[in-house]
């Protein structure tokens, strides 16, 4: 057997050593695997230590517990009171599922048109609201020969 | 006479199956009666409600106890976990068993607690003193003697290896309590947790050896302060 497959069993043999023989064996004579498998078992041991007894629960726990899912439901019952049919909530959760598409769902960003950039002259514009390659270079230099 | 005849094949069947099927006969009765609990709780009556998590009660709380360890938060958690328990009732369908359910949700609750714990205070606060880890290096000798220590002794031994336990990871508390505490085996962990038997293994090895080596480091930390 090999280290890394001591490391790989060693969980089952926490749980039943007599169960693997190869495993006790290696690690009789690998010092590496004795360490590991010495802390394990240690950490076993303190472990152990912890073990407690279940505490008891104080008698108003249940009182306590009663009244929190009263109001829960209570508030649950106030909520759906208005729509107390399935058919409603169906109608109800529909609409809003409509109102939450049409207001995020359906909506496109418009394209931004050129005209909303910069004021150009309405004759340099094409038909569609938009300048040719050609028009955008004689708007600018147009521009330029205007500088002081 | 044909109740009567029927009856008497019954005895005879009973009879002829033995004790062990006596056994696994009665297992089945016990969960179908809880199913039916079950199934009135979800219907809203709070007494089928309450009767079936009593009849849970004591592996929840150890289980809450065991992780948690602190007493005045075991109450505030298995609080917790019975109302969320309430919520999701509804939504129960029967495919796990109920107590796998149960201690599932007990379990993430418990997570939550002991990360929002640790997210609140530094883990090093818990002090553990050179003279601890000597007394504890001593248990593991005496472990293996027929003499094993006194009451007053192990509760000192208990309260060092406390401190080292909290100082470990949420995870790894949570892996090492359910496996050394609470006796789940790795089979039942991996069906609690949802996870494959081998990610189990490999969690519970990190776990061993993160603590092993926290009790190492600080112990080296002591003996070059000395």
């Amino acid at each position: 057997m090999r280290c890394t497959e001591v490391e790989k069993h060693l969980e089952e043999w926490l749980e039943r050593k007599e169960s693997l023989p190869e495993l006790a064996t290696h690690v009789a004579e690998c010092h590496r695997c004795w360490q590991l498998a010495t802390g394990f078992g240690n950490v076993q041991t303190w472990l152990n230590l912890l073990r407690q007894e279940p505490p008891t629960l104080d008698p108003a726990f249940w009182v306590r517990l009663r009244q929190r899912i009263e109001a829960a439901s209570q508030r649950q019952e106030v909520f759906w009171a208005a729509f107390n049919t399935l058919a409603q909530r169906t109608a109800v959760g529909l609409a809003v599922l409509l109102l939450l598409l049409s207001l995020f769902g359906l909506r496109q960003p418009q394209p931004l048109s050129i005209t909303e950039l910069e004021p150009v002259q309405e004759d340099l514009l094409a038909a569609n609201g938009e300048m040719t390659r050609d028009q955008v270079l004689l708007s600018l230099a147009g521009e330029t020969e205007s500088w002081p | 006479m044909l109740a009567f005849r029927l009856n008497s094949l019954e005895i005879a069947f009973w009879v002829m199956v033995g004790h062990d099927e006596e056994a696994t006969g009665g297992a089945a009765l016990a969960r179908e009666e809880e199913h039916k609990l079950i199934r009135r709780a979800q219907g809203g009556e709070h007494e089928a409600f309450e009767t079936l998590l009593r009849r849970h009660q004591r592996r929840v709380l150890s289980l809450i106890a065991h992780l948690v360890r602190q007493p005045a938060d075991v109450e505030d958690i298995a609080q917790q976990v019975f109302f969320k328990v309430y919520l999701a009732l509804p939504r129960f369908d029967f495919r796990s068993a109920f107590s796998t359910w149960l201690y599932r949700i007990a379990v993430n609750e418990c997570y939550d607690h002991l990360r929002r714990q640790r997210a609140r205070k530094s883990p090093t606060q818990v002090e553990v003193g050179v003279e601890d880890l000597a007394k504890l290096a001593q248990l593991s000798e005496a472990a293996t003697q027929p003499s094993f220590p006194d009451i007053a002794r192990q509760t000192e031994l208990r309260q060092i290896v406390d401190k080292l336990f909290r100082r470990l990871p949420p995870e790894d508390r949570l892996m090492l309590a359910l496996k050394e505490l609470e006796g789940f085996s790795v089979e039942e962990l991996s069906t609690l947790m949802g996870l494959k038997k081998n990610t189990v293994k490999v969690r519970l090895f990190r776990a061993r050896r993160r603590m092993l080596e926290t009790y190492r480091r600080l112990l080296a930390q002591a003996s070059r302060s000395r």
